[in-house]
């Protein structure tokens, strides 16, 4: 297994020195740079846009801005960007990424047990009136044209009901009070939903591994829970912060609810065809056979086994959860890193574009790894050597 | 996946709870909620936002009404230079050892936010500090490049403070009005006790531009009507009333005769101030009345600049009352105007832009070097049916690179003119109108297509590059007419919708190109007439790539460059305000005869508020050149009713 995963090490770096490239190359192959801004004001001199070419080093041969650029990325240097001079491109990833991840991790996790949920459950019934309405609906819902949908919800439930806020992740009448960094907000809702998904991932792992009566292991389930639920409700309600955590996740409801809508679909189908797959297997067949209840026929033994492809694209899913949605951002005004992303490539700003797309990479290449060590894990037939 | 399952669950009820117990913002205060679309763009300070290519207008439109002032101010309907910090206007040029000098005198008793006066050793750091020439050999003004870069800057000397309200300005040149009343006189003016300190730091790094780029400095001594407060990247920016402001209270009359041209301005000072009046133009005698008259505000608590990623939930959010005013530079689709101007208690103002929108030919080639050609493509355009019928009104038709909301310098065509531009022709008597303009300019026609141009060359396959309807569907719309016309005509002509980068790559940079679209942002002062057809400015990446106001074969012909050279340089030298217009319009009239720019459209200005909350004091009842946020409005005069 070491061994495995030193070469996959090894491949994930010859692979990002690849992407990088690729990257570096069909960013500067963009016609223009960024210094063509000036082109729109006739007021500005052509000495000051030699001045910006000499400042950015975009009058440099392109050979010796790759270099430097591959230099500074692997010491871990993304540059300096140029729509957002002098700030580091690091430090506008990381004032991003926070918002980015709070929204789509959840959005992710709703749309994946919706998704989950409903393609077991189809499957199982498959031909019936469940099956056909929820199919109809999970490809109607995925195909929908997001930015219309997303607008229409905005609409309905932000205009017409005025139950929630019309986009932003935050009010800022509420916000100015307090001058409090929204990053630090973001940190604690990052930090403390982690926590609180890590505290209850151990509890069912121990749950599972202790061989517990199913009726105590259901108690210390649900009271974990309680607890959880408990802890977090108390620190929203009781300090500034959790005040302001609190207007973030209303604000997030409905980019969350959008988000969930129009990708609970593919899930639901993977899952659904996946289950197909299984529930023709000879031991299926057998547990039915043995008498077992449906319901553990197809939660324990189908459901388990058809669990492999939907994982991947989970584990996918979470790690591009960090190149957020360009619509979703746009319309609910939550700028993350879709739209950094998006700016950057379209104000020429090539060490933010680069560097995004690159962090972006880091993620997808590390997510293949642990979707790998997963498959293992999940499927004791796998093993690498 | 029954983890995944519980969490789930966990997060529902939790958004659940959440949205049940959503709060409301603060009351009490008056406080102004802008929508703007995108966020700013540097450090949070006013020196990085007008920096480089962080001097967006969205950073203007924060930093506009806060932090500095200038000597000058521009009044809001006239459009005139007028003193603002100057207790008076400016002394004419005199010469002293062979530099050119010129005092102007300080209003007594304006204070900083920080409650410290505002002193002529202010001002004088602000422009040698400016002035600094780097290890570059260039100024700091044009090291650090964006709203900051002005060649004004190398014509000064020095300037000293010789009192406490006194200025002196020696400069190495004669300043026209476009460097002195319209560049230097605007210049923002930096609190020496604040930025001395950061500027000396900065000077003596290795890296000047990026140590002053990098310095934040939120609460910012302000001479203006606000202070900033505070940023949340990505959320909102809040600027706070100065409570010093000095110019509050101050009664702002504009004047107009009987045909409602603006001939008058005049300024009561309160008290703070010492109370006394001032003016220029005409502001009494037969036919005069007021035009505008409105007190200098802030009247809100502060402003907060809210940053909506799209334009329809912008406007849903004028519509519901959660923003007071939208920011739109790029104006509403007809669907979301009509909405807001359906809306009740929302109300949307247009006012003309400044900027324009054109078709440009490369003068260097053939066909394009005949001015009969060019003549003829603008012939065939039918602008008024595009703006009116395919843009249902959006935009306005234009002949004249300078918009006609700059209406000083702007210049209306002659009878003769709009005959020659083909004005009120169908499309029938367009087409036969061009055919004959070609032909009896020797260009020949072989089976309907243009075959020769007079010298008997063969015309090949031309191109129009024109914005894509991705970059600007107004511009698109025009592109695609101009080329239906053109072959209706019988050039061959083909059009490549491009984008921005694209077009400025091979239009600019490289001088590939037949005929292009684009637009400009136009500035008051139209010595970008200079700039687009001067013939100094013809060099890759200069702002001539077509090549002057004529193609070199007619200045050979008729002298038209060296005769437009002239007047664009007499323009820059002059100091006369009247003689100005009538070079600016001098200058107009040469570019229409030559015919290197056809002006396609200027855009409208669309401002939507909450009338039933905001009161502009009648303000938005007049024509506002760049509307209510080009400035007006927003620089002191912020007016909300609760």
């Amino acid at each position: 297994m070491w061994k495995y995963l030193f070469k996959r090490l090894i491949q994930i770096v010859i692979t990002l020195y690849i992407y990088a490239s690729i990257v570096f190359i069909i960013v500067y192959m963009q016609p223009g740079d960024i210094s063509q801004i000036y082109i729109n004001d006739p007021q500005i001199p052509p000495e000051a846009r030699e001045a910006l070419l000499e400042r950015l080093g975009l009058n440099q041969p392109v050979h010796i801005q790759y270099i430097n650029f591959m230099k500074n990325l692997f010491t871990g240097n993304l540059g300096i960007s140029f729509s957002q001079y002098p700030r580091p491109v690091w430090e506008l990833i990381k004032e991003r990424l926070p918002r980015t991840v709070a929204l789509f991790v959840i959005a992710t996790l709703l749309y994946f047990s919706l998704g989950f949920y409903l393609g077991k459950l189809i499957a199982w019934k498959r031909g019936g009136l469940i099956d056909y309405s929820a199919t109809v609906i999970g490809v109607v819902l995925f195909t929908v044209y997001t930015p219309w949908f997303a607008i229409l919800l905005l609409w309905i439930f932000g205009y017409k009901l005025g139950w929630l806020p019309i986009g932003k992740f935050n009010d800022p009448l509420l916000w100015r009070q307090y001058e409090i960094d929204q990053n630090l907000v973001f940190g604690y809702i990052v930090g403390v939903g982690g926590a609180a998904l890590l505290f209850l991932f151990v509890v069912f792992l121990l749950g599972r591994k202790l061989y517990l009566p199913r009726a105590l292991r259901w108690t210390i389930h649900l009271g974990a829970l309680g607890l959880v639920t408990a802890v977090i409700v108390y620190l929203l309600w009781s300090t500034t912060i959790g005040l302001l955590a609190r207007d973030i996740l209303y604000h997030m409801i409905l980019p969350a609810i959008t988000v969930t809508l129009i990708a609970f679909g593919g899930t639901m189908l993977l899952m659904r065809d996946s289950m197909l797959e299984v529930t023709r297997e000879d031991y299926v067949l057998a547990a039915k056979a043995k008498g077992l209840p449906d319901k553990a026929v197809r939660d324990k033994h189908a459901a388990r086994n058809a669990l492999l492809p939907v994982v991947t694209s989970f584990v996918l899913a979470l790690a591009f959860t960090v190149d957020g949605g360009i619509i979703t951002e746009t319309i609910f005004s939550w700028p993350g890193m879709g739209l950094l992303l998006l700016q950057a490539v379209l104000e020429e700003d090539m060490p933010l574009a680069i560097g995004a797309l690159v962090f972006t990479g880091i993620f997808a290449l590390v997510a293949h790894l642990v979707a790998d060590i997963l498959y293992a894990f999940l499927d004791p037939r796998i093993r690498y050597d | 996946m029954k983890f995944v399952r519980f969490a789930a669950l966990l997060v529902v009820g939790l958004l659940l709870v959440v949205g049940a117990h959503n709060q409301a913002g603060a009351q009490g205060e008056n406080i102004f909620v802008a929508a703007i679309h995108s966020d700013l763009k540097g450090v949070f300070c006013s020196l990085s936002a007008s920096t480089g290519a962080n001097n967006t207008v969205w950073n203007f439109y924060v930093w506009g009404p806060s932090a500095h002032m200038s000597l000058y101010g521009i009044t809001t309907l006239g459009q005139q230079p007028f003193p603002s910090l100057a207790k008076d206007f400016a002394t004419p040029f005199t010469q002293e050892g062979g530099l050119w000098v010129s005092t102007v005198e300080l209003l007594p008793g304006v204070k900083w936010s920080d409650g410290t006066e505002l002193t002529a050793e202010d001002v004088a750091f602000t422009f040698n500090t400016f002035a600094t020439v780097l290890p570059t050999g260039r100024t700091l003004s044009l090291e650090l490049g964006g709203g900051w870069a002005n060649p004004a800057f190398d014509l000064i000397d020095r300037v000293e403070a010789v009192d406490t309200y006194t200025v002196k300005f020696y400069l190495k040149e004669k300043p026209g009005l476009a460097q002195w009343e319209f560049t230097l006189l605007l210049w923002d003016i930096f609190q020496k006790k604040f930025w001395e300190p950061k500027f000396q730091e900065a000077l003596q790094s290795d890296d000047p531009v990026r140590s002053l780029a990098a310095i934040e400095c939120p609460g910012e001594p302000s001479a203006a009507p606000f202070v900033t407060k505070q940023w949340q990247p990505g959320a909102f920016a809040e600027i706070v009333a100065n409570p010093n402001y000095s110019f509050k209270g101050t009664i702002a009359t504009e004047y107009q005769d009987a045909d409602g041209n603006i001939v008058g301005y005049e300024e009561q000072l309160p008290e703070a101030l010492g109370g006394g009046t001032r003016s220029a133009g005409t502001t009494s005698g037969d036919g005069i009345s007021v035009a505008l008259r409105t007190e200098e505000g802030p009247f809100v608590d502060g402003v907060i600049y809210s940053l909506f990623g799209d334009q329809s939930s912008a406007a849903l959010a004028v519509i519901s009352g959660e923003v007071d005013y939208h920011f739109n530079p790029l104006g509403y689709g007809l669907a979301t105007l009509n909405q807001l101007e359906a809306a009740e208690g929302v109300r949307v103002i247009k006012n003309a832009s400044n900027g324009v929108f054109y078709l440009s030919f490369n003068l260097r080639k053939s066909p394009f070097n005949y001015v009969e050609f060019r003549r003829a493509v603008r012939c065939v355009i039918d602008k008024e049916f595009v703006a009116n019928e395919l843009l249902a009104g959006q935009v306005i038709p234009a002949y004249s690179p300078v918009p006609p909301g700059n209406a000083f310098w702007h210049r209306t065509l002659t009878e003769e003119e709009k005959a020659e531009a083909c004005i009120g022709l169908s499309e029938e008597e367009r087409l036969a109108r061009a055919r004959q303009m070609l032909e009896e300019a020797g260009f020949v026609f072989e089976g309907g297509r243009l075959a020769q141009d007079p010298e008997g060359n063969p015309i090949g396959q031309l191109e129009l590059l024109h914005p894509n309807a991705a970059y600007d569907n107004n511009r698109n719309i025009f592109g695609l007419h101009i080329v239906d016309r053109l072959q209706k005509l019988g050039i061959p002509v083909r059009d490549v919708p491009a984008g921005f980068n694209n077009i400025v790559t091979l239009v600019f940079d490289r001088q590939d190109f037949d005929m292009w679209q684009l637009g400009w942002g136009l500035g008051l002062y139209p010595d970008y007439l200079e700039a687009f057809f001067h013939s100094r400015n013809t060099q890759p990446g200069g702002n001539s790539p077509q090549g002057g106001v004529c193609s070199a074969r007619e200045d050979a012909l008729t002298g038209c460059q060296q005769e437009f050279d002239r007047i664009a340089d007499e323009f820059l030298a002059e100091q006369d305000l009247q003689r100005a217009q009538e070079l600016a319009r001098e200058m107009q009239r040469l570019i229409f005869q030559w015919a290197a720019y056809v002006p396609t459209h200027y855009v409208q200005q669309q401002d939507a508020y909450r009338a039933d909350r905001i009161n502009w004091q009648g303000l938005e009842d007049k024509p506002i050149l760049d509307g209510l946020q080009g400035g007006a409005a927003f620089v002191g005069l912020v007016v909300k009713t609760q």
